[in-house]
């Protein structure tokens, strides 16, 4: 069983709840920035402000998904993502939800307990504890946590997911920021520019 | 402090910390194509541009960006004096957009969503492209967070100049 991570202080409990959005509902508008370009949901205008950064930055995210092991980075980023406050969160894409195996939506629905369900394998809970860190307090880090997540990475391969980890912390942090719905993966960026 | 995981070599990058590309270099040749654009950005001025990056340096403790000063600030009448107010801009004699830009940066380092009132203030002091700007800024600046959680980010590093 993975320690529990180490907490900023003041932080406190770490919350539990788990809501994961259906894929077919569409997205929303509500944004406070209301001067955005024009778009069918409110990424789709955010992407429309800097088309060339996100463009770019949706083909940095197709090479974290071939680099690092896409069923960690799923339930990482989910994790990330409630733990960051996001009010709810779409796991997978509609396409996703078709070919995403069975066993991966039983362990997103069941992230909360991650430290304790027999669903998660070492690597994951390993993977999802230096997530944890990562995302409420990256001074917390010690060695002792990156030693655990070289008992099953490369250091390369310690190295693309950490980058990973910001990569989905830092858009999900400027959509929370925006009030922007974020899409599950960079293929939805795709969907948006192909639409839009 | 030192490198958390074994590095491929030694060789350290012109900034005085380890050169990683190698261990991920399809990953830093992707974000070059973004950081290609994101530099072309040019709606928020040096000085505050600075202050926000400062600001984020300081939250994430990471031991690179907070010897660094870019070249543009220094050259746009950034001093010290200006920059150290960062700690307690509300209090300061910083300007109001250079505020709004703090409090923005703020809301994503903590993060929280904007109340409707810090919301009015900020889209008075900034413009979209601006607000936009800084927030993308800050998506690049927070990559340092990957070099604080690996102990990438050097010791002991004198102040230097670099050029955005």
């Amino acid at each position: 069983m993975a320690l529990p991570p180490r907490y900023h202080a003041g932080l406190g409990q770490v919350p539990t709840e788990t809501r994961i959005l259906d894929a077919d509902t569409p997205m929303r508008r509500r944004t406070w920035l209301k001067d955005l370009p024009p778009g069918a949901a409110d990424w789709e205008r955010l992407v429309a402000s800097s088309p060339g950064f996100f463009a770019a930055w949706s083909a940095l995210e197709d090479e974290l998904w071939r680099s690092v092991d896409p069923t960690i980075l799923r339930l990482c980023r989910a994790r990330m993502a409630i733990l960051l406050g996001v009010p709810g969160q779409r796991a997978l894409t509609r396409d996703e939800k078709r070919d995403v195996s069975s066993l991966t939506r039983q362990k997103l629905a069941a992230l909360a307990q991650w430290p304790y369900s027999p669903l998660f394998a070492p690597v994951e809970r390993t993977c999802l504890s230096f997530a944890e860190q990562f995302v409420l307090d990256v001074t917390g880090i010690d060695q002792s946590m990156v030693d655990a997540l070289l008992e099953h990475l490369s250091p390369a391969d310690c190295y693309s997911f950490t980058y990973a980890l910001w990569c989905f912390e830092a858009m999900e942090r400027v959509c929370l920021v925006l009030d922007v719905e974020l899409p599950p993966t960079a293929a939805a960026v795709h969907r948006a520019e192909l639409s839009g | 402090m030192p490198p958390r995981i074994p590095l491929p070599h030694d060789r350290p990058n012109s900034l005085g910390v380890p050169d990683v590309t190698e261990l991920f270099p399809s990953g830093w040749a992707a974000w070059r194509r973004a950081y290609v654009v994101l530099r072309e950005l040019d709606s928020v001025d040096p000085v505050t541009k600075e202050l926000v990056r400062i600001r984020n340096a300081r939250r994430q403790k990471c031991e690179l960006c907070m010897s660094l000063r870019s070249s543009d600030s220094l050259a746009a009448g950034a001093d010290e004096e200006t920059l150290e107010q960062v700690d307690h801009y509300e209090d300061s004699e910083l300007l109001d957009l250079q505020k709004a830009a703090l409090r923005l940066a703020d809301a994503y380092l903590t993060p929280t969503p904007v109340s409707p009132a810090l919301a009015r203030e900020i889209r008075r002091q900034l413009s979209p492209d601006q607000i936009v700007e800084i927030l993308l800024r800050l998506v690049h600046w927070s990559n340092n967070k990957v070099m604080v959680a690996l102990g990438l980010d050097g010791d002991d590093l004198s102040r230097q100049v670099y050029d955005p």
